[in-house]
Order: C-alpha cells, then sequence, then structure tokens
C-alpha cells in the first residue's frame, strides 16, 4: 500500500520525466556527433556482406577496408598473442606495482583467461566477422563513451529522487504527522523500494531509446550482431594498446549490450540504496545529494591517495564508481587495471554494495525509529 | 552592511565549508599537479627557455636563430660521442645511427629505414640491438641531451615552419588576420613562449580544470541559499515588510562578493603554483603572446601577463554570471532536488561556453567575436536578475 502511493509521487513529480527527456535527448546527441561519417561506412559493408557487391555510394574503400581487416585480423590479433608476456609488458610500463597477495590473486585470474583464450581460438569465435574496430570503434562509442555518460545521468537521477522521496515529508512540512506513528516511521522502507523502483524505471527509459536510437542509426547487420565480441576484426585501441576483448564467456554483440544494461539499472539502483542509507544521517535534501555525489567522487579520488597494499587501498578498487567509469571493459579482462580482470568484477561490486548499503541501514534504521522528530 | 556581512556569513555556512574543503582536496589530487611531475619532459624546456631568456630577451630573431643552430651542431656532437661510447659495442655510434634502428623497429619491415638498418646490422640483430640500446638512450647522460636536442630542433623546425608557409595559402581566413600574421612575422623575431611548449597554452589548458571547479563552487555555495528560506518558511516572514524585501538586494550583492572570494582564493592558490613552483613560467611572462602561427596569434600585442589576467578576470565574468543565473533560477524552486537539478546543467554549460570563448581568442576569428561571447552571458543574466528582483520585489507574496 504506501510502496504504491511513494511510488507515485515520484511518477507525478514533473522534474523526474524532464531529467528523463534532457538526458534522452542529450544521448541521441552524443551518439549521433560520435557516429557521423562512420555511419556511411557500416551502410556500406552491410550491402557487400548481403550482396557480394561493393555498392556504388562506397567512395571512400569502406569495402576494400573491410576486405583486409577479416584476412588479417586473426593473424595480426590472435595468432602469436600470448597473454602472459603482453600482460607483463603492459605491467612494467602501465600499472603500479602491487602486493604479493594482490599478484597471486591476479595471476590466478590470467590463468582463467589464458584457456578462455584457448577456447576462442579453437571455437571459431575468433574468426567472426564483425565492422573493423580500428575503423569505426563502435565498442568505444556506444559503452566507452554513451554508458559511461548514461550511468552517470542514471546516478545523478537516482541521487536526486531518492532525496526528494526520502524528504519529502520535511520540503510539505507532514513529518510530524507522518513520523509519530509506527506506521509511519516504517514508511521508510517502502520510500526506499519506490526509490530504487523509480530508478530502475529512468534507467530502463534512458537505457532502452540510447541502445534503440544506436541501433537505428547504426543499422547493424543481425549477422553482425550474433557475432562474439571477442572476434579478431572487432579489436579496437583501448588505451595505448590495441588487442581483442577478451570475454570471460561467450558472448555475441547483442548479448553483450543486454547484459549490460541490465547490469547498468542495478548500477542505478545502487545510487539510490547508497543515497537511502545517508539520508538517515542527512538534515535535507541538498546535503544528501551533495555528500552522496562526494562519496562517488572519493571512490574515484581515494585510489589515487592510499596505497594499494594494504586492506582498504584494495577494497578501494572495487567501488561503483570505479566499474562505472569502465563500462567498456565489463565482462572482459582490462590489462590497465588488472583488479578488473576478475570473472564477475562488476557483477560483485554491484551485488557487495547492495548488500553492504542493505546492512548499514538496518542499525541505522532502527535509529531512526526512536529518533526525535524536531 | 551588518545584512551584508550577515547574508555573506549564511553562503559561507560551516557545512557548506566542510563540503567545500572535501571538495577542495578530491580536486586537487585530481589536478593538482600543475606543473608536470614528469622531471626530464619539464626540466629541459625550462632549462631551455631560462638560458634563451638570458641570452636573447623576449624574442629570438636570425641572427639568434643562427646561434641555436650551431648548439644545436653542438650538442649533436656530443650526442654522437655518447652513442659511440656507451652503445658502440653494439654498432650504434651516433645519434643518426640510433634514429635509424628506432625507425626500423617502429615502422616494421617494408619501410625504407628497416632496409637500411638491416643491410647495415644484418635483419636478424635488430631487435637484439634495439632493445640494449633503448635501456641506454633512456638512461642520463643520453636522455637529458636527446630531449634538449629535441627542444631545440621544435625551435629551429618552428622558423622552418613560419618560412615556408605561405599566408596567402590560408583561405579560410580574413584579409585583416594575414594582413596581422604578415605584419608579425616581417619583424623578423618570434617570441620565447615557444621555446617552452607554449607556456600560454600550457596554463589555459591546466586552468580550464581550475576554472569548472570554481563554477561548481559557486553553484554549491550559492544555490541552496534562496530555496532554503523557502522551505524553512523564512521568505514569508522575510517579505512581509519592505525592509524585508530589500534584503533581497544584500542577499545578491552577498553572492556576488562569495563568487569573486572564491574567485580570488582559487586564482592565488592557481598562479601560486604556476609561477612559484619549480619549472614554472614566471621568467617568460613579459614575452609577447604572438607567435607567428595562426592559431596563435592574436590581433593585439599582448604579453603572457596580460593573457593570464584576461583569463583569470574571463572566469571571473562567467562565474559571475552563473552565479546571477542561478541565484534568479533558485528563487523558482521550492526544494533542493530542483536547484541542484537546474545547477548541473548550468555549470556544464557555462563550462563549454567558456572553452567555446577561448577558442576564439586568436587571429583566426574576428576580433570582435571574443568580447561580444563574453558580454553576451554578462549581459543576459544582469538584465534578468534586474526583471525578475523587480517582479520579485513587487509580487504579492501567497505563501
Amino acid at each position: 500500500m504506501f510502496f504504491k502511493n511513494e511510488i507515485r509521487k515520484i511518477l507525478r513529480f514533473p522534474l523526474f520525466w524532464i531529467i528523463t527527456a534532457v538526458c534522452v535527448g542529450f544521448n541521441a546527441f552524443i551518439i549521433t556527433s560520435n557516429m557521423s561519417y562512420e555511419r556511411v561506412g557500416i551502410k556500406a559493408i552491410n550491402s557487400y556482406a548481403k550482396t557480394g557487391n561493393v555498392p556504388a555510394f562506397d567512395k571512400y574503400g569502406f569495402c576494400e577496408n573491410y576486405d583486409q581487416v577479416k584476412q588479417t585480423a586473426y593473424d595480426d590479433y590472435y595468432k602469436n598473442f600470448d597473454i602472459w608476456e603482453f600482460k607483463e609488458n603492459c605491467e612494467s610500463m602501465f600499472v603500479k606495482k602491487n602486493s604479493e597477495a594482490a599478484q597471486k590473486v591476479i595471476d590466478n585470474n590470467y590463468k582463467i583467461l589464458e584457456q578462455r583464450i584457448n577456447q576462442i581460438k579453437s571455437n571459431g569465435e575468433a574468426l567472426d566477422e564483425y565492422y573493423p574496430g580500428t575503423t569505426y570503434s563502435l565498442h568505444y562509442v556506444l559503452y566507452g563513451n554513451t554508458f559511461t555518460i548514461m550511468l552517470f545521468e542514471l546516478a545523478v537521477i537516482a541521487i536526486l529522487m531518492t532525496s526528494y522521496l526520502m524528504k519529502y515529508e520535511e520540503f510539505y512540512s507532514t513529518h510530524h504527522t507522518v513520523y509519530t506513528s509506527k506506521s509511519g516511521r516504517t514508511i521508510v522502507f517502502s520510500k526506499a523500494l519506490a526509490a530504487a523502483a523509480a530508478s530502475a524505471i529512468a534507467a530502463a527509459i534512458i537505457i532502452f531509446t540510447a541502445a534503440a536510437y544506436f541501433l537505428i542509426l547504426i543499422p547493424q547487420s543481425t549477422d553482425f550482431l550474433k557475432s562474439s565480441v571477442s572476434a579478431a576484426m572487432a579489436t579496437e585501441q583501448r588505451g595505448l594498446v590495441t588487442y581483442p576483448f577478451i570475454t570471460w564467456q561467450k558472448m555475441s554483440q547483442f548479448g553483450y549490450l543486454v547484459r549490460v544494461s541490465l547490469l547498468s539499472i542495478c548500477y542505478a539502483v545502487i545510487a539510490s540504496m547508497i543515497t537511502f542509507v545517508i539520508s538517515f544521517i542527512s538534515k535535507n535534501a541538498y546535503i544528501n545529494a551533495v555528500v552522496t555525489a562526494m562519496l562517488y567522487f572519493s571512490f574515484i579520488v581515494l585510489p589515487y591517495v592510499l596505497p594499494r597494499n594494504n586492506l582498504l587501498g584494495f577494497a578501494l578498487m572495487f567501488t561503483p564508481t570505479g566499474s562505472m567509469l569502465s563500462v567498456s571493459n565489463w565482462f572482459m579482462e582490462y590489462i590497465f587495471n588488472p583488479f578488473m580482470s576478475y570473472p564477475g568484477y562488476e557483477t560483485y561490486v554491484c551485488l557487495g554494495y547492495m548488500l553492504i548499503s542493505a546492512l548499514i541501514s538496518i542499525p541505522l534504521w532502527k535509529y531512526f525509529k526512536v529518533k526525535n522528530i524536531d | 552592511m551588518k545584512i551584508l556581512f550577515f547574508e555573506i556569513r549564511r553562503y559561507l555556512r560551516p557545512v557548506t565549508l566542510a563540503i567545500v574543503c572535501v571538495f577542495t582536496f578530491f580536486w586537487y589530487v585530481l589536478y593538482g599537479d600543475i606543473n608536470s611531475s614528469n622531471t626530464a619532459n619539464r626540466s629541459c624546456p625550462y632549462n631551455l627557455s631560462v638560458e634563451y631568456k638570458q641570452r636573447f630577451g623576449n624574442t629570438i630573431d636570425r641572427d639568434e636563430l643562427e646561434e641555436i643552430k650551431k648548439d644545436y651542431a653542438n650538442i649533436i656532437a656530443q650526442l654522437d660521442a655518447l652513442y659511440d661510447e656507451y652503445t658502440g659495442k653494439y654498432g650504434v655510434h651516433s645519434k643518426a645511427d640510433y634514429d635509424l634502428i628506432f625507425a626500423a623497429i617502429s615502422d616494421g619491415k617494408g619501410c625504407e629505414e628497416y632496409s637500411a638498418a638491416a643491410e647495415k646490422w644484418g635483419e636478424e640483430n635488430l631487435t637484439e640491438i634495439y632493445d640494449a640500446c633503448e635501456d641506454i638512450h633512456w638512461q642520463d647522460p643520453i636522455n637529458i641531451l636527446e630531449f634538449k636536442a629535441q627542444d631545440i630542433m621544435n625551435v629551429i623546425e618552428y622558423f622552418e615552419i613560419l618560412d615556408s608557409s605561405d599566408i596567402d595559402s590560408f583561405s579560410e581566413n580574413s584579409q585583416a588576420a594575414k594582413e596581422r600574421l604578415r605584419q608579425y612575422r616581417a619583424s623578423g623575431e618570434v617570441s620565447l613562449l615557444l621555446t617552452n611548449f607554449g607556456g600560454d597554452y600550457y596554463f589555459k589548458e591546466q586552468f580550464k580544470y581550475w576554472s569548472l571547479f570554481i563554477y561548481i563552487i559557486c553553484a554549491l555555495i550559492v544555490a541552496p541559499v534562496l530555496v532554503g528560506n523557502r522551505v524553512t518558511n523564512i521568505q514569508s516572514m522575510q517579505f512581509a515588510s519592505r525592509c524585508g524585501r530589500s534584503i533581497l538586494k544584500k542577499q545578491f550583492t552577498a553572492a556576488l562578493i562569495v563568487t569573486v572570494f572564491v574567485n580570488l582564493a582559487v586564482d592565488a592558490f592557481f598562479c601560486g603554483v604556476a609561477f612559484f613552483a619549480k619549472y614554472n613560467t614566471r621568467h617568460l611572462l613579459s614575452c609577447l603572446l604572438n607567435t607567428g602561427v595562426i592559431k596563435r596569434a592574436t590581433w593585439l600585442d599582448i604579453t603572457f601577463w596580460q593573457y593570464v589576467l584576461i583569463i583569470l578576470c574571463r572566469t571571473l565574468l562567467m562565474s559571475l554570471s552563473l552565479t546571477c543565473l542561478l541565484f534568479i533560477l533558485s528563487y523558482f524552486f521550492n526544494n533542493y532536488v530542483g536547484v541542484v537539478a537546474i545547477s548541473i546543467p548550468c555549470v556544464a554549460l557555462m563550462y563549454i561556453y567558456s572553452k567555446d570563448i577561448e577558442n576564439n581568442f586568436y587571429i583566426n576569428h574576428s576580433p570582435v567575436v571574443y568580447p561580444l561571447m563574453l558580454l553576451i552571458p554578462i549581459i543576459t543574466t544582469a538584465a534578468l536578475t534586474i526583471i525578475v528582483m523587480r517582479r520579485i520585489r513587487r509580487t504579492d507574496y501567497l505563501y
């Protein structure tokens, strides 16, 4: 009963829909501005893959480039690829030294990765056809750019809406009426659920419209959508090196999109849960929103400040913000942050923070139940 | 005056100050390395610019260029001697040899350099020789001299670019811009700023993060105060009297004073680090900004320190515009969530706009564009503020 009324408060709040609409428009702008020239190339490749003939509008040799990459991609990226040598080279150049225990964990993960690479080579995934990654960078455009911005938009929406809902009674000065009874005090959990649900709704709308716009603007052939993310042709430059996307399990392009979308919705729910926890100790919605935003910001900053060879520094490698900043490396290996080269890293971060928020909220709610309302 | 002081105090409440302090710490961790810490990368251009300032003054002319070319030849001779000493046992006897093997390995088979290197050392030995020489190349004393040689080469190449580029071929630029370039190049001198990899460019690129910081702090401080009046029902009491309504002007003045204060604090910190830390660019402050290249030539003959003042003043004016905008927008929201939601795009737009203004500073744009782009937000927000505040003071207060 309370849940229905609480979620109605958010869904009837005009700002919720205004912010969602602005985010949808902004994402469409981001996608369009990133893929202007490349669309012609993809259209040409679609036609070429279907008919076998180079279309007349291909004046820039897109199909020729596609053929070249198709012939050389496997040899360039998979044939002599030694993950251990690659890992050592990159670690010596780019990655900070880790403690022995942490290094043991990382090495163990790379053993699993080595088996996965052999699987990719043997089951034909590496030979799947896709739009040349070094030319079009579709993975970076969609996940590295658009999804990263979207995750932060979703976090902002979740923080604002949860703050609004948690401090709704204070806004309208009804807290003296609502919180004087036991039922009134238990309303906060309905608020938490409603805020999480509203965040998930906003996330679903924004992600669905962005993904649909991307697929409409850059219509990809069905065969290419079924091809593996780990295909040699899909290899793009990642940071300073170019190497394939080595996912922990076999995933098609469409399957990857669906998983990232679902997990992004969960990250929006995490933001809502963290804001819910902070609302117990903040005076008003402004402090609530700002403190939550600062907490997210601190997850980026603190790993720079704290050494990694203690438990706190290690724990700070597994944060929602850190995970959100590397969306394009979800479900796969990422050499520049070996801690993220952990099967299920992003899922464990998501579940872990949900659990932490839930556990912290219990004593805070017990305190809230007996607190004086001023 | 007392009311003004109390209003300023309201903006700088302990909670707000605590948030600002924490945020400042985070920002400093991310962007506090204002002078790059890579020693070889920063010390070389710094030392070169100090040396040239002492030898040549604020500009380099053609005669001085000949001296620089002689310096370059001397350094190459020193490098040849060092390579012969350290890598001679691998068959690499000079800088030219090292450059050849580096190009061969980087560009791979098929390039001219690879064939030449293979002929000289044998194809099967190239990787081994390169691996052995590369470590030596990245250590002192060769490393330092290589960087110095590269920096001096950049200065010489700059003059070659000026000599070889045809001003008339810049078809997208106006006649006035081409005339300005000709006028500058006719002097035969080039500003010393180019030796420090564009101290002005470096200052601008680093300061843009701190200008974003200023906008965020202004939004954090200014946005919630008027909304707080409404949420705590102070507004109904305040607007019940003429004196109360006139306090609005003082609240606005206090917001502007706080903005100026934030600007001064951040500017003092940033300029303190940029001009007094190790490898600073203080000795280049009196150099002309113009370096003869179209994207770094200005309409007026301004020096580096004048350019720094222009950037700081621009940021101050933009932040004052942002304060005006947030002040009047916050009046229309009756809860904090709305004002936070509107602050985010306001700050983002102001940051993007001020970056855009900066791109129009040089002669590849008309001279009126920069001041016009500065004036538009100032006039717009000032006019809006006056109109809205007049309305607020006269409106019937219903709740």
